[in-house]
Order: structure tokens, then C-alpha cells, then sequence
């Protein structure tokens, strides 16, 4: 007699997990049967979820480089999840050198006074900035290509360099006799190598901060070298009287208002605010 | 040597004296400006006022009156 001994088959269960040990899916599998299961994809995305992308699972994902622009209109990239160390533009130059420039006093004739201060202030002294200007060095002066050879008598105050634009004088005296607003509209109109618009007359305020105050004359002193007893017009109305406006005087290194239809000895230092992109002037 | 003056908070060591303007008041009296270098290139401005002369002074009688100042100022 021959006896057959049944055995009953059951069913399977596969249980997919990562690597954590979480269950993802479970997938019954009928005795004798075969079944695909299929791991579910990833996603890496940044910190914003501005970038996201799928990643197969058990497959590598490269993360796109970052790139940065600097303020000399450079591209760099690095590698995500990299440190950025940041360097300054320029051969050295700093953001910015805005700043109240020193007088040029180094005698002190009492505790407190401005040559006794002067260690305190904001500029190493009245041509030396405390930090580099785009060219790299610390010349308050120099001219449009950051040299002081002044090839286009044009020069450029970098203490007045906020970190995108600079003020620049054309140093030649111009106009003899001019009135206010002859002085104005010439300057308006004035025009220099590529530099054709853009130009105007100082105010009082741009055009005193030239003034250099251990000097007998106001502007005796390179790149500007001027030894004459002139008037300088501002741009600025004068207060109360409207009638007149401020100039400031060579000689005397005074300041004062006069009426604007005076031209005897007055004369016009035009100046334009340049755009800076990296040690290029615009 | 060491110097005192009122204006100033700290005492001058060693300065060079150097006579730097005289003005003639025009009374016979004149102000000497005097510029003191110490050797650290600190520069201190003083001026000295009562030189008398009757009819000119020369160059030797401001030195002499500077010296003499300059004295009433010593530590």
C-alpha cells in the first residue's frame, strides 16, 4: 500500500528595506511563483529645494558645481558642499575706501588737536589710503589706468571710492573769469579722451576735500600743482543768499559765497563720477 | 632733555628745536613759531610770543630767545 503524504505550500512575503532597516514595500509572493520588486528612486534636492533630481537607487548622483561672481565680474566654481573662501578683488583692493580723508596736518599744537588725532582717523595720511584701491596699491591719487602719470590730467580721488563708483578731477584750470554759471555749462559740456558725458562742476563739499591744509595754496600739491591765486567755483547756492554760490579760494585756502555773476579770477576744476568694474573706469 | 608744555598731555623727549615763522607784530614785538621734533618724528607746535627788538632783530637774537623759553619749559 502505498501512501501519499500531502504537504501544503504556503505563499511568501518579500519585504524590501533600506539601509536604515525601514520597511519601503512588501510584496507577497505566491508559492512556486517569482516576483520583481523594484526599489523606489531617490531624491537629492538643496537646502531650498530649488534643485531636485531623482536618483535610481544604488546609483551615484554628481551635485552641480556652485559658481559665484565676484565684483570684478569673475565667475569661479566649486564643488557643492565646499567652503568659499572669499579673497579681495583686484590685486588686493578692499570693498570700499570711502572715507574722510586727513588734512595733511602732522604738527600738533595741543593734546586733541587735529596732528595729535591722527592716528585715530580713517586714511594712513592725506595721499595714502588705509586700504588698497582696486589697482592694488594705496595712492589716494592716481589717474583713470591707476598709475600717477596723469597722461589725461584726469585724477581720480579713491578716498571717494565706495566700491562701484569714484570721483575724478580734470586738473587744468579752466576758464579765466568765469561766472558761475558759464562755469556750470562749460562743465557740463566738458569732454576728455572717452570720458565725453558725464562731467560737472564739484560741489562746494567734493571740491574742498582737494584742499590740502599744510600748504599755502590750497591745491599746491601733485598731481594737481596748482600755485595760483585763483577762485574755484562749487556747484552750491549759497545760504541766505541764493544769489550767490560758494567757490574756494587757491591762495587762502578759504571758503566763501559770492554772487554768481562775479567772474574776475574765478575759474572751474570739472569733475565726473567714473563707474569702476574691476580696475576698468567707465 | 624733557619738556613740558600745558597744551600738551604728554612731555617731549629729546626734541630737535626748530624755529619755523616769526611774526613781526610791528610794534617791536614779534611771535616765534617753534617746531619741536622728537626722535619717534612726533611734531609739536609752539609758539613763543614777546620777543622785543628796538629797531631790527636778526636770526641769533630769536635763537637766543627761543633758548631762553625753551628753558622755562625743561622737566
Amino acid at each position: 500500500m502505498i501512501t501519499i503524504k500531502k504537504t501544503l505550500c504556503v505563499d511568501a512575503t518579500a519585504v524590501l528595506k533600506d539601509t536604515f532597516g525601514t520597511t519601503i514595500s512588501t510584496t507577497p509572493i505566491a508559492s512556486g511563483a517569482s516576483a520583481d520588486i523594484t526599489a523606489p528612486d531617490g531624491t537629492a534636492e538643496n537646502s531650498d529645494a530649488t534643485y531636485s533630481v531623482l536618483v535610481p537607487s544604488g546609483s551615484t548622483v554628481i551635485m552641480p558645481n556652485i559658481n559665484f561672481t565676484d565684483s570684478d565680474g569673475i565667475t569661479t566654481s566649486v564643488p557643492s558642499n565646499k567652503d568659499i573662501t572669499a579673497t579681495l578683488c583686484g590685486g588686493g583692493a578692499s570693498i570700499s575706501t570711502a572715507t574722510l580723508m586727513r588734512t595733511g596736518a602732522t604738527t600738533s599744537y595741543r593734546t586733541g588737536d587735529d596732528a595729535d588725532t591722527s592716528s585715530e582717523g580713517r586714511a594712513t595720511d592725506f595721499f595714502t589710503l588705509a586700504e588698497n584701491n582696486p589697482f592694488g596699491n594705496t595712492d589716494r591719487f592716481t589717474d583713470e589706468l591707476g598709475t600717477q602719470t596723469y597722461a589725461d590730467d584726469i585724477v581720480i580721488d579713491w578716498s571717494t571710492y565706495n566700491g562701484a563708483t569714484v570721483l575724478g578731477f580734470y586738473r587744468i584750470s579752466n576758464g579765466v573769469n568765469i561766472n558761475w554759471n558759464n562755469a556750470i555749462d562749460n562743465s557740463l559740456l566738458f569732454t576728455k579722451g572717452t570720458y565725453t558725458t558725464g562731467w560737472r562742476l564739484p560741489n562746494i563739499k567734493e571740491l574742498y576735500s582737494l584742499v590740502i591744509m599744510t600748504s599755502v595754496r590750497a591745491l599746491n600739491y601733485t598731481p594737481f600743482n596748482n600755485n595760483s591765486n585763483e577762485y574755484y567755483w562749487s556747484s552750491t547756492t549759497g545760504h541766505p543768499s541764493t544769489a550767490n554760490a560758494y567757490f574756494m579760494q587757491n591762495a587762502s585756502k578759504h571758503i566763501s559765497a559770492i554772487g554768481k555773476g562775479t567772474s574776475g579770477g574765478y575759474r572751474y576744476l570739472p569733475c565726473r563720477t567714473f563707474t569702476v568694474t574691476g580696475t576698468v573706469l567707465t | 632733555m624733557k619738556y613740558r608744555f600745558e597744551q600738551f598731555k604728554t612731555d617731549i623727549d629729546n626734541p630737535k628745536v626748530a624755529v619755523s615763522s616769526v611774526t613781526d607784530h610791528m610794534n617791536s614785538t614779534c611771535s616765534v613759531g617753534v617746531t619741536l621734533t622728537t626722535p619717534d618724528v612726533k611734531m609739536y607746535g609752539v609758539t613763543f610770543d614777546g620777543f622785543k627788538y628796538d629797531v631790527t632783530w636778526e636770526d641769533a637774537d630769536i635763537e637766543i630767545f627761543v633758548a631762553n623759553e625753551m628753558k622755562k619749559h625743561e622737566v
